[in-house]
């Protein structure tokens, strides 16, 4: 006969997931305000800069604006205040 | 997230390493179905050319175009599953199915329960037996852990802590030190790039009675209690905050070995120092154990070759003044090096109306109120948490020692101090820029690094003559429009960034 043991589980107790809804999107792109988002990594900006030079490249009538956070890895709730108020949309990047 | 709850639709564009933690993180927040898009890692060290291909190139997850991830993020319409998120409770069971000893060791690695060596099972006898290390109930909720700060917190109780010390060897008696350092709410187990690790100290008299290590190997595998307490509290971050798995819960860069087991006494009897725990308001016959975050450099090394300065001076070159270094040293070097703390210990007051550096030549006002906001309010944080500890009595063993959480971001921080100086010479062929503002750099560095400002030089000579500098001090030259211009290179390893006028001229440097 095998001799079998029982044993705790060592895990702790994860919190109940509640449904988010996404915000609706946008229909066009074309004249709407667009957000992109430095996360302040290391070369984020850079990135960002080519991102808008691509969209006034191949999309010029979507309004590219660039922001950037207060600091690195800190919620900045006065700048979500102006995407939300002034902007249709945001893009936001980038990581390591 | 915040964003899309303020309704603005948003793309969130991550390297393609991410991809798996951006899934899980999105459905532990409700979302199943964000809008991500992908480029490849990394963006770090890139030039604008390379980053411009990444976006017009493909997402490497998705294998379609990048800008069109993008687009379509922002655009698309959204789908049933969109619209309603999902909603679902998950839980842990209190023991898992009977199976033999060689499965369920097998289960606990499969499932990354474990630090891949060997644990003991904790099984129901074992995990009553540890249990008896406390008068707490074990189904008392001690508090709730999570890897970074973008994950949802996990919830554990006393007996989940025991579960845990069981599988990292330790005793009962143990239990009440590694019921606080659960109850710091500081994870041992955290997810950066920058392979954080947690250390923990422990001071008061619990140290001699369940023998900890405080002589010679105490930061080694040379002492149980050491070496299981700070297993212990590895493993139950690791199970207790919902996991610590590479590419999912873990994104460390290289790992560190810190994660596996650092734990150690406060050489209290034998040190100069005033023990830590008295320094942070608790008397000497209270025990606590203190909890430190960080963990880049070990420096070691002392041989005959080199001085303890010398090591002291290279070990501060390397540390960042925004995070400053725990100094952990053997006692018989600590009265030397306490005369130079003590000596040029410095800081900005609360009110940034006295710049008391000695490292600088500058005097009056403080020219860098963010950084100094910062330090002051780790300070302040470390104080306050001193003061505030829900869980006093969380840990009181049957002799009735008090146990308390502390949780400390900062030891002691020392800076080296260094003077600037000039050289003058009769080469003054160069000439500054018409439009050079010097205001325009003063900023370059902030947030990160601390600018020195220099508003007095000397001749080299001079400063060699009053000893301020020897003959074998490393320099920094750099042409200004009034001459050659020496710093010290260790106080520029420190500064990286410097500025001042010479004759009318401003210059900067950055090293």
């Amino acid at each position: 006969m095998i001799d079998r043991i029982t044993v705790h589980d060592p895990r702790g107790h994860p919190p109940k997931v509640v449904g988010k809804r996404l915000a609706p999107r946008l229909e066009s792109l074309d004249g709407k305000v667009i957000y992109l988002v430095d996360c302040l990594f290391d070369n984020s900006a850079i990135f960002m800069e080519q991102l808008q030079q691509w969209f006034g490249e191949h999309l010029p009538a979507v309004q590219i604006r660039n922001i950037t956070p207060r600091e690195s890895w800190v919620d900045d709730p006065d700048m979500r205040a102006v995407i939300a108020t002034e902007g249709d949309g945001a893009i936001l990047g980038v990581g390591l | 997230m915040a964003l899309e709850q303020a309704g603005v639709p948003t793309v969130a564009v991550h390297t393609h390493v991410f991809a798996r933690l951006v899934r899980s993180v999105a459905l532990a927040n409700g979302v199943p179905t964000t809008r991500q898009a992908f480029v490849p890692q990394p963006i770090v060290g890139r030039s604008a050319a390379q980053l411009r291909d990444s976006i017009e190139g493909k997402d490497p997850i998705s294998g379609r175009p990048f800008i069109q991830e993008v687009i379509e993020g922002l655009s698309a319409p959204l789908s049933e599953e969109d619209l309603e998120g999902t909603s679902f409770q998950r839980s842990t069971p209190r023991v898992l199915e009977p199976d033999t000893e060689d499965r369920v060791q097998a289960l606990f690695n499969e499932n990354h329960w474990t630090d891949h060596l060997p644990v003991i099972l904790p099984t129901e006898e074992r995990v009553a037996r540890m249990l008896e290390g406390t008068n707490h109930a074990p189904d008392e909720v001690v508090g709730k852990l999570r890897p970074t700060m973008f994950r949802e917190y996990w919830e554990f109780t006393v007996e989940k802590v025991a579960v845990n010390a069981v599988m990292a060897g330790a005793h009962p008696e143990y239990l009440p030190v590694i019921l606080a350092l659960a109850a710091s709410g500081q994870t041992a187990r955290s997810s950066s790039t920058n392979s954080f690790a947690t250390f923990s100290v422990v001071n008061g008299p619990i140290r001699k009675e369940i023998e900890m290590g405080d002589g010679i190997g105490a930061l080694g595998p040379y002492n149980h209690a050491n070496a299981t307490i700070g297993r212990a509290y590895s493993l139950l971050s690791l199970n207790l905050q919902g996991g610590s798995v590479p590419g999912d819960t873990y994104m460390g860069s290289l790992g560190n070995w810190y994660n596996y087991s650092a734990t150690f006494a406060e050489a209290e009897e034998r040190s100069p120092w005033t023990p830590f725990h008295v320094q942070h308001g608790f008397d000497q016959i209270e025990s606590t154990a203190s909890v430190f975050f960080g963990g880049w450099y070990t420096q070691a090394g002392y041989g005959p070759r080199a001085t303890w300065q010398e090591k002291f001076k290279h070990s501060f070159a390397a540390s960042e003044h925004y995070l400053p270094p725990v100094i952990v040293m053997d006692p018989n070097l600590v009265p030397s090096v306490t005369f130079l703390i003590l000596r040029r210990y410095s800081k900005c007051d609360s009110n940034h109306n006295q710049t008391i550096r000695r490292d600088r030549v500058s005097r009056g006002a403080c020219r860098n109120r963010r950084q100094c906001d910062k330090e002051l309010a780790m300070r302040r944080t470390v104080r306050s948490l001193s003061l505030f500890s829900p869980y006093l009595s969380l840990s009181l063993p049957p002799r009735r020692l008090i146990f308390r959480r502390l949780l400390a971001a900062v030891a002691r921080v020392v800076l080296i101090p260094l003077a600037a100086f000039a050289a003058q010479t009769a080469n003054a062929q160069l000439t500054s820029a018409a439009t050079f503002d010097i205001k325009r750099f003063s900023t370059a560095g902030e947030g990160w690094f601390e600018t020195f400002y220099v508003e007095e030089t000397e001749p080299l000579q001079a400063a060699l003559d009053a000893g301020k500098v020897k003959a074998d001090t490393a320099l920094l030259v750099t042409e200004t429009a009034a001459g050659k211009l020496a710093l010290l290179r260790d106080q520029m390893a420190y500064h990286h960034i410097a500025q001042g006028t010479v004759d009318g001229k401003n210059w900067m440097a950055t090293f």
